[in-house]
């Protein structure tokens, strides 16, 4: 864990970071994000001691960072950043190994790791007496993680590694990226200006505005509650739709759909309907527990006015619980071609409901809000 | 082809200053390596100390050679030493601008991606910054080495040896072979030098920053040829040293004997010391050719030399400050028991020559103004430029008192310093010289020698001065320097001096000849 206690940093009198404290967790993926100049690069290299605070403790796992020494510190760290991060004059081995050589691991151990590396990130072994301008801009951002991740450190620190790609490499490399960290949950932190970036990869986000940490939270939180103007603009409105399993169906459904008990009579259904304008109702027990759906269009002629609806209500249709995403929910909109779908939640309580207008209304919001 | 039997001739002496020449250059810029890359480095890490080491090594730069050079030899004396601190002192600010501007150029997130993956600073000094750098800091070395190699020339002056021997000794007996003999191979070293420095600047530059015109393979297949060329260079280099590293003997009975940078000197050097070596157990160190007058007179009272032939006139009004008198027993006796007091040198018996300054003129001159003495130009005066040595405009006894005795008046005065003034008057530049009585160039251009009608000229007889702790330890060199003095009458030295000068032969020769056609040797 990178804990920072009241951390500030001032050049001169130019303020750049203001009293931040916040924990960076271990083994996740945690991005600082914010526009150039919040403070975000100068907060990563104080990780790794490049940069000294003004005021204020950084500890990692409970140790003091002053007492570290910053050489050893550093070694135990990755360290990526653009692509000018490799060293020109040297091959793209002499590059991976320069830190395993000076700590005098054995040349075999060193040879053992470096094509491992070289597997972990995807290149062949013959591009390792290549030289970094030799080559493409994708391989050489990969070489650097290869760099950052041969020593096995704890922590990665990646100072926007991939701002300077073109965007399928860019995609390609945040894909590998989140492979290796599901396979070995490293503590990553990663500083970008690039909310979508920040999204696809975080399972924290630090989001900065001049100095200020203004909201550390899970991405979806941030999408959906963001804690002030300057996050909704920077995160955008549109934004959550760059990341629909993001929207919930909680976010869109009627919360109180027109409801009736299994043993109300069809004549007061019918009655309801009418009133409510719905074509159908939600069969519910006292404890809001959902049994099943009464279609108008499926009941029988005026004979059967007094019996009960219980006799009449679909009991197998599918359902979605309230956490689903809206991903999941158009997919079976559209499978199963239905125009209401209860939503349930964990003790299969009746909770809402999506219909068929529900959903379109969600979905095109965003070209509304593009037209504010 | 005079030119092809001349370096035939003298190939011996040519071969051996060339190495010299190598020797002394190799030393010098390796040395100023050693100094400069360190500085170039510190100053780009403290920037407080960049403006002004840069701005001092400019301004070194900026001063004459020959002056740094006068400058120096109070302080280190003369010889090699000297020599190769000059040129060190030239070559620095290549060395340490490129270092310093080449540090400088790596980017500042290049040294913090180091930094961040935990380089220590000396590891990000010698690991990225220096292997990054060395393309520059080598083009820098590569023009300190051959400027080195063309300001090496200038070691000659004060008895550093060097190619730079045959030049001015060439310049000074207007003998345009000699010259060539040691122009041409210095300009073939500087080649050679520049070539060696071209390949180690191309054999540290990265592999992949050469690869922007050419391929990969064909850069390792270049440096594979570039590193054989430079290994063969290294052996010869090698070679050169070993072949100049003498065995000394430090218990043998050494003395240096010197003399300034004339023919006459040159030979008169010569002739002391082989004279010596062939009569006594004393092995003699020469340093020939050394400088002008004060350069020598600083040597012998530092101890650099121990012995050389002076001119009385030279020490009495130059070295001692009085005004000039033609009294030549006062003169003498003063010189020797003031040398004696006050620079602890012993002064020996005079000479039989008098090499004393004269003014000497065209015979056309002479004719069309019919001039025979000093008094018959002084009508003429206004109408005549002359050209005398710098040393004859700012000395006592020189022009300054000679026109003011004789009422001179001269139209204009270009000082040109050795025989080039020879040249100047033949070509009508100039219509009047002055010379030395027993100068072989008078006789070399057929020039008329005007009299000292008024005896303003100063005795100048040749004196042996010898360091008195050198005197008392071998005082078997007085008596013969006595015995040598006997043979050296003006006509016997203006002949010398004639051979050399016109015919073109070795200062050596001559005075060997010399002592041996009189039984000396």
């Amino acid at each position: 864990m990178i804990e920072f206690k009241k951390v500030s940093k001032a050049y001169k009198n130019n303020l750049v970071l203001k009293d931040i404290s916040f924990q960076i967790e271990t083994g996740k993926f945690t991005v600082l994000i914010g526009e150039s100049g919040c403070g975000k690069t100068t907060l990563l290299k104080m990780i790794n001691k490049l940069i000294t605070p003004t005021k204020g403790d950084i500890f990692i796992d409970g140790k003091d960072l002053k007492t570290l020494d910053e050489i050893k510190l550093r070694r135990g760290m990755g360290y990526v950043i653009q692509q000018t991060g490799l060293f020109p004059h040297l091959t793209v081995r002499e590059n991976i190994t320069i830190i395993p050589k000076i700590l005098k691991i054995s040349e075999k151990q060193i040879e053992s790791d470096t094509l491992k590396m070289m597997d972990m990130i995807g290149l062949d072994e013959s591009l390792l007496d290549r030289y970094p301008n030799e080559l493409s801009g994708g391989q050489g951002q990969r070489i650097g993680i290869a760099r950052a991740f041969i020593t096995n450190p704890d922590i990665i620190l990646m100072d926007e590694p991939f701002s300077a790609l073109d965007p399928m490499s860019r995609v390609a490399l945040q894909d590998e990226l989140l492979k290796l960290q599901n396979r070995l949950h490293k503590t990553i932190v990663f500083v970008t200006h690039d909310m979508d970036e920040a999204i696809k990869l975080a399972d924290k986000i630090a989001i900065f505005d001049n100095g200020e940490l203004v909201q550390y939270d899970v991405p979806e939180n941030i999408l959906k509650h963001p804690a002030n103007d300057f996050v909704k603009t920077f995160v955008g409105k549109k934004r959550i739709w760059t990341s629909p399993k993001y929207i919930k169906v909680s976010d869109i459904m009627i919360d109180k759909p027109v409801t009736c008990f299994p043993n109300y009579t069809v004549f007061y259904c019918l009655n309801k309907m009418k009133m409510m304008k719905v074509d159908s109702l939600m069969v519910i027990d006292e404890n809001k527990k959902f049994l099943g759906v009464l279609y108008a269009e499926s009941l029988p002629d005026k004979s059967s006015l007094k019996k009960e609806a219980s006799e009449y209500m679909l009991k197998d249709i599918p359902t979605v619980k309230k956490e689903d995403s809206i991903v999941e929910l158009a997919k079976l909109v559209t499978e199963s071609r239905l125009s209401n779908i209860p939503v349930l939640d964990d003790d299969n309580n009746l909770c809402g409901l999506i219909t068929r207008s529900s959903l379109i209304m969600a979905l095109s919001q965003q070209f509304l809000e593009e037209e504010e | 082809m005079e030119f092809i039997d001349y370096i035939i001739q003298n190939h011996e002496q040519i071969i051996s200053l060339f190495l010299e020449h190598i020797e002394l250059t190799f030393i010098a810029v390796g040395l100023s390596i050693l100094i400069g890359v360190p500085i170039g480095i510190l100053i780009s890490y403290i920037k407080k100390l960049d403006k002004p080491i840069l701005g001092l090594s400019s301004v070194i730069q900026a001063v004459p050679s020959m002056a740094l050079l006068g400058f120096l030899i109070p302080f280190v004396g003369i010889g090699t030493v000297p020599a190769i601190i000059v040129v060190i002192l030239y070559s620095l600010l290549p060395i340490i601008k490129n270092t310093y501007t080449g540090i400088n150029g790596i980017s500042d997130t290049m040294i913090e991606s180091a930094r961040g993956i935990g380089l220590t600073k000396s590891q990000i000094l010698f690991k990225i910054q220096i292997p990054q750098t060395l393309p520059v800091i080598m083009a820098g070395i590569r023009i300190s080495a051959v400027s080195a190699v063309g300001l090496m020339t200038m070691s000659a002056f004060i008895g550093g040896g060097g190619l730079g021997y045959l030049i001015f000794s060439g310049i000074r007996t207007v003998n345009n072979y000699q010259i060539l003999a040691g122009a041409i191979p210095a300009c073939i070293l500087a080649l050679i030098v520049d070539y060696f420095f071209g390949l180690i600047e191309k054999l540290v530059t990265p592999v992949s920053l050469q690869m922007k015109e050419i391929s990969r393979e064909e850069v390792l297949k270049k440096r594979k040829k570039q590193k054989i060329m430079l290994v063969i260079i290294l052996l010869l280099v090698g070679l050169v040293f070993l072949s100049t590293i003498k065995v000394s003997d430090v218990n043998a009975k050494t003395i240096t004997v010197s003399g300034k940078d004339f023919t006459e000197q040159n030979i008169l050097c010569e002739m002391t010391a082989d004279y010596i070596e062939a009569n006594t157990d004393i092995k003699v160190n020469r340093k020939c050719n050394l400088g002008g007058a004060q350069v020598v007179f600083s040597a012998i009272q530092r101890g650099d030399i121990d012995l050389y032939i002076d001119y009385l006139g030279t020490d009495y009004t130059d070295i001692l400050k009085y005004s000039p008198i033609s009294d030549v027993n006062k003169v003498y006796e003063t010189v020797k028991s003031e040398f004696n007091s006050k620079y602890n040198l012993a002064v020996l018996n005079q000479m039989s020559f008098n090499n004393t300054y004269a003014l000497a003129v065209r015979s056309d001159t002479a004719s069309k103004y019919n001039l025979k003495t000093i008094s018959d130009l002084v009508p003429y005066s206004s109408q005549l430029k002359i050209s005398p040595t710098l040393e004859f405009v700012n000395r006592e006894d020189g022009l300054s008192g000679l026109s003011k005795v004789y009422g001179l008046n001269f139209a204009d005065v270009i000082a040109i310093d050795g025989s080039p003034r020879y040249t100047a008057l033949m070509n009508d530049n100039s219509q009047v010289i002055d010379a030395f009585t027993t100068d072989g160039l008078l006789q070399k251009f057929g020039l008329v020698v005007l009299e000292d009608d008024k005896n303003f000229f100063p005795p100048y007889y040749a004196v042996p001065v010898i360091r008195n702790s050198v005197l008392d330890e071998y005082p078997e060199i007085e008596e013969l320097m006595n015995n040598l003095g006997g043979y050296l009458t003006n006509e016997s030295v203006q002949a010398l001096n004639y051979k050399v000068d016109e015919l073109g032969e070795n200062p050596e020769t001559v005075a060997n000849e010399f002592l041996k056609e009189n039984d000396l040797i």
